[in-house]
């Protein structure tokens, strides 16, 4: 494998940057994370073995750097990076059967959500996409955002969150499923009850 | 035929991967007779939309600087 050049190694900034904001929540301390990580990529690209992708090296040089400033900021580290709880979230195993009824079919189906294009232009849909994705369970949060916000594969996904591939399927359906429930009802049509139509 | 249970495992998981044959072929009949979940679809490829569009927690308000928007309050 030959050893990365500085630009296939900038390249990776765009991904690289939306990692750091997801724990950092302040952009400028995630730019200066990002730079960091390049300073340490760049002096460190001989090392690379390329048994890993270059994308994941760098996210594992990353992980490191924002571990240490938030030690450093006196932050929690274990809820937000280092040590992801890996027990059955609450309420999991409830959710379909609300869902679906027995025989698996809908029983409060989705319905059609009027011009979500427009949605996507205003602020109000951003707070509730914001809200509705704080409300997921913790572990499926995590998965669902280094999927879909900060763009990983979902190998990436299963190995930063060090879960199995049949665990990131079932996560991601149930995150999928409770994401569009309370969009729907959040933004889409807030003020419908159910049955109404 | 499958249910709308499993139709939406598929479907989330064909959101992530090419599904094999069969299954893409049995989740495409579903989809066809199934008007419920193909609203389900279209939520879920806008909410990938969403997220690719994402503007991110500090994006500014329309039409304000971006450094009130840490601290927003309602207009009068």
């Amino acid at each position: 494998m030959a050893v990365p050049v500085d630009e296939e190694i900038v390249s990776h900034r765009e991904v690289l940057l939306r990692y750091a904001r997801v724990h950092l929540r302040d952009a400028a301390a995630a730019e200066d994370a990002v730079q960091d990580t390049f300073l340490a990529a760049l002096q460190a690209r001989a090392t690379f073995r390329g048994d890993s992708t270059l994308r994941t090296w760098l996210i594992g040089i990353l992980r490191r750097k924002l571990v240490d400033r938030m030690r450093r900021a006196g932050t929690e580290v274990t809820q937000t990076d280092a040590g992801l709880d890996l027990t059955a979230d609450p309420d999991e195993s409830g959710l379909l059967a609300r869902l679906f009824d027995q025989a698996g079919h809908w029983a409060a189906g989705p319905r059609t959500w009027a011009d979500p294009q427009a949605a996507l232009e205003q602020d109000g849909f951003w707070r509730a996409f914001e809200a509705c994705v704080g409300a997921l369970p913790p572990r499926a949060a995590r998965v669902f955002v280094m999927r879909e916000l900060v763009g990983l594969g979902p190998e990436e996904v299963c190995q930063e969150c060090a879960i199995s591939a049949s665990n990131y399927w079932v996560i991601m359906h149930r995150a999928r499923l409770r994401l569009r429930e309370c969009l729907e009802r959040c933004w889409f049509s807030p003020d419908e009850t159910r049955g109404a139509t | 035929m499958m249910s709308c249970r499993e139709a939406t495992e598929l479907l989330s998981r064909s959101l992530d991967q090419p599904l094999p044959w069969r299954r893409r072929l049995a989740l495409r009949l579903h989809l066809t007779l199934c008007s419920l979940c193909r609203a389900c679809e279209v939520q879920w490829r806008l909410l990938r939309a969403a997220c690719a569009a994402y503007p991110g927690p500090e994006r500014p308000v329309d039409g304000e600087p971006s450094h009130a928007s840490s601290d927003r309050r309602p207009g009068p």
